[in-house]
């Protein structure tokens, strides 16, 4: 049974490290996956994310992850596979998703890049790529269908022109040199002109459209880089088009094609490079790489961080038949009258959330545990935020700076990293700035049609992101804005 | 019939020489003299502040009282430790089961790194949502100070009134750790900690140790004519998260405390001449005042800015400095409120002496209000 892409979902951390893009202290490869599969979720009505039966993860995730997923997800039977964290990863993962014949239910795929920073062969640091999440969402309806991928080798030791690289990605989908229509969408980092004359030459009856994927905007990030190029090609296709998205590189040229039977919902969104967030420092990502930094602060076995992840994550309350009140966080009884017999699960709602109480920590006043995200973004806010009548969560407040958000205000819940413990993150609820995903919406700029035939350049990095971004070569940073005061 | 205290603050003595000093001093305060043989029991309190001897440490609480083999046990309910040691004393002796018991409370806090002592600063909160949502009872003291100025408008000059207020108190106090005044410039200004709480509102962190002998009325009198009297005992506790209670600006264990404690006494509200209240923040007394009946909600901020807490004032609230001036040694603080009151109500408080004072309350909290422990003391 082939399914087709529904809905895809892009989000991109809030961070920025010079040129590049970060996960900031409390975004991982697993947070920013969540966010992005999280929203597609909603899609999925009315069981939202338990419906998923499958997910297919493309990027370099922890071993945890698996369980955590579908812990955070409410589906404690979702399978997970993984995929090499490149574009034929990628690609393999659609297809894989889409034409499977073990399931029978709804997938996904997320794509998420979240290695900013590692050490260099000569030990220095350097950031490699940037960071985010893709995720498409597969199922029965028609949508964005998955047709070929693969790859053309050329000769060894040469990389491929970009004549050749046309062909082959024509002739892999069985499209006619010259003729035919569709669409292509190519990240490149510079030549566009050189590559609009390879098509005008090789395929003049077909529609060209580049996208400047330069590392200013997307890094060098292998998962999120195809996954923006399928958003820009989905986003620009009409029914009954077909589209390529190729990759030329080391002697190869790859390529996936689809085509666009139905409807597809494109949900952007992109962190904001003037949110005011100082970016995690060096020396955080240095030792958040091995994780070896142990915590003076109030130990919690790993059995009991995993006791009710289902309150802590999901905010899944006890509704009692009883007396109707509800017992959040889950007790195993009721709070009120303390019958534990029919007690029912209830999702309490987890955006339009008043802010009840609010403080900012200063350094210094942190748990020690906190002690790393401190050092790399300074103070934070914590909240308690009203879940409804007379149940309240104290959660850490994210994405905006400290001091901005005040009581009365509305905030969301986002699962975020919230610190390290025994080798491994520890990951609950935060409170973001309602809005915040829509903040800098992209990432598509202006686009207008394109003549057959013709170059259309299109940046795929939001406005204000453009405006905000200091060129830097190396692995640090030009400059560091510091959060004033 | 007797107390001893030593001085608060970052103190050279060890845990085992604060204990000594402090029942010493206990004993030699008994007006026709003690013999230690007389004592039957010992309540340590403390938290164990930095794991030190957190086993077993009533023992050696009862060999440096100088009566090694009593039974002895330690008491521990965060910083509200010594509230509940006195009560368990008073009914030892009240159910007639013993005639004279000895009360320790002690925290040695200073000898350990920073990082140590901020994980032991936040050990008596809930683990699972406030600590791990990144606070410190500086940080949930600042979320119940910013929800105040929400339903009750800005409260800083109140504040740093109170502040201001016991460090004024503390000056006066030769065993207070901070023994200097400040202004309310100085305290509204100081560095934020936890917004809107700055450094001038929160308790320093402090060694210490204070010491009780508590005896039964008719064995009290044999040692000296002016005993004070327990005339009120009341405890309660509260859901361990804020998050969980009723309302974020009222501590309901500091309520349940103080109706049982008035519930049979022989004193009512208004006959008490003085208040030994529980501020390790300085939000903290304005919450106490409206939490234990003597302001209406809201109201605190202005009776205290009416003057009406200081020494002269209507009703002197925390004459010795409080938490805030006098320190906060933890397992000592609720036993030293009672040292406090002891000189009061026999008029030995010196400069700080509240006139004529007869009656008084003393009102230990636990944490953020999960425990609380209110006393009333008579003298005469």
């Amino acid at each position: 049974m082939a399914r087709s892409i529904l809905s895809a979902s892009l989000v991109r951390p809030v961070w920025q490290h010079g040129a590049f893009r970060v996960e900031g202290p409390d975004e991982d490869a697993f947070t920013l996956g969540l966010m992005a599969l999280s929203r597609l979720g909603r899609q999925l009505q009315p069981e939202g994310s338990r419906a998923l039966q499958r997910l297919h993860l493309v990027g370099t995730f922890s071993p945890e992850v698996d369980w955590a997923y579908g812990e955070a997800l409410g589906a404690p039977k979702l399978e997970v596979r993984r995929h090499p964290p490149n574009a034929p990863g990628l690609w393999g993962a659609l297809a894989a998703a889409a034409h499977d014949e073990g399931s029978t239910g709804r997938e996904a795929v997320v794509a998420a890049d979240a290695a900013s920073i590692a050490h260099d062969a000569t030990g220095s640091l350097k950031l490699r790529h940037g960071a985010g999440a893709a995720a498409f969402l597969l199922g029965k309806e028609p949508g964005l269908a998955v047709l070929r991928h693969g790859f053309r080798g050329h000769a060894p030791g040469r990389a491929p022109s970009m004549a050749a690289s046309v062909t082959s990605w024509l002739d892999a989908l069985g499209l006619p040199p010259g003729g035919g229509t569709g669409e292509v969408v190519l990240a490149v980092e510079d030549e566009l002109a050189r590559w609009q004359a390879a098509w005008e030459e090789t395929a003049p009856g077909i529609t060209v459209t580049l996208v400047e994927a330069s590392p200013d905007q997307v890094g060098a990030a292998p998962t999120l880089r195809p996954s923006i190029q399928l958003w820009e090609l989905g986003r620009r296709l009409r029914t009954g088009d077909t589209g390529i998205v190729g990759e030329s590189a080391r002697g190869r040229s790859g390529f996936a094609g689809f085509r666009l039977d139905g409807p597809v919902r494109w949900l952007g969104s992109w962190g904001s490079a003037e949110s005011g967030l100082d970016p995690p420092s060096e020396k955080f990502l240095e030792r958040e790489i091995g994780l070896s930094f142990v915590s003076q602060g109030a130990y919690v076995p790993h059995p009991r961080y995993l006791e009710n992840l289902a309150s802590r994550w999901r905010l899944i309350g006890d509704r009692c038949p009883h007396c109707g009140t509800l017992t959040f966080p889950v007790a195993g009884r009721c709070r009120s009258c303390s019958r534990s017999d029919g007690l029912r699960p209830e999702a309490l709602p987890r955006s339009g959330l008043e802010v009840e109480a609010i403080t900012t920590i200063s350094p210094g006043a942190q748990p020690t545990e906190f002690d790393p995200v401190v050092e790399a973004a300074g103070e934070y806010d914590v909240a308690i935020v009203a879940l409804g009548s007379d149940t309240r969560a104290t959660v850490q407040v994210t994405d905006t700076p400290p001091g901005r958000l005040h009581v009365g205000d509305r905030v969301g819940l986002v699962l975020r990293r919230l610190y390290p413990m025994e080798g491994e993150w520890r990951y609950g609820l935060k409170a973001a700035p309602e809005g915040a995903e829509i903040r800098g919406h992209g990432p598509a700029g202006k686009v207008s049609p394109s003549a057959p035939g013709s170059a259309q350049r299109v940046s795929s990095a939001p406005p204000t992101a453009r405006r905000a971004i200091p060129r830097v070569r190396g692995g640090r940073a030009a400059s560091r804005p510091r959060r004033g005061r | 019939m007797g107390a001893g205290h030593t001085r608060f603050g970052a103190l050279a003595e060890g845990p085992r020489r604060l204990v000594r000093d402090a029942v010493d001093k206990a004993v030699a305060s008994v007006d026709r003299g003690l013999e230690r043989d007389a004592i039957e029991e010992l309540y340590l309190s403390t938290l164990g502040f930095s794991g030190w001897q957190l086993g077993n440490a009533s023992a050696i609480a009862a060999e440096e009282a100088g009566r090694p083999g009593l039974p002895a046990v330690r008491v521990e309910n965060a910083c509200a430790s010594g509230g509940f040691a006195l009560r368990l004393a008073v009914d030892a002796v009240a159910s007639g089961r013993r005639d004279l018991v000895l009360v320790v409370g002690l925290e040695k806090m200073t000898d350990v790194t920073n990082a140590r002592r901020r994980y032991w600063l936040g050990v008596s909160g809930d683990t699972e949502w406030e600590r791990l949502a990144g606070l410190t009872f500086a940080g949930v003291y600042g979320l119940m100070a910013s929800r105040y100025e929400a339903e009750h408008g800005p409260v800083r000059d109140a504040l740093s009134a109170v502040a201001v207020k016991n460090h004024a108190n503390g000056a006066l106090n030769p065993n207070a750790h901070f023994q200097k005044p400040v202004t309310r410039e100085q305290a509204s200004s100081s560095p934020p900690v936890a917004a809107p709480l700055r450094l001038y509102d929160c308790c320093p962190v402090s060694d210490g140790a204070a010491a009780l002998l508590v005896a039964r009325p008719e064995v009290a009198r044999r040692f000296t004519d002016t005993p004070v009297y327990v005339v009120g005992s009341g405890a309660g506790s509260d859901h361990l998260a804020v998050q969980q209670r009723r309302f974020i600006t009222r501590l309901d264990a500091s309520r349940t405390a103080a109706e049982e404690a008035f519930r049979n006494a022989p004193v009512d509200r208004k006959s008490l001449d003085l208040l030994e209240l529980h501020d390790c923040f300085t939000i903290a007394e304005l919450l106490a005042l409206e939490d234990l009946g003597f302001s209406p909600r809201g109201g605190a901020g202005k009776m205290t800015l009416s003057g009406a807490t200081r020494l002269g004032g209507r009703l002197p609230v925390n004459p010795d400095g409080g938490l805030k001036a006098k320190g906060h040694p933890i397992g000592a603080t609720g036993v030293s409120q009672a040292y406090e009151v002891f000189l009061q109500l026999r008029g030995q408080a010196g400069a700080r002496q509240v006139g004529g004072a007869e009656h008084a309350l003393t009102h230990n909290v636990g944490g953020s209000g999960a425990t609380a422990a209110v006393h009333l003391f008579s003298v005469g």
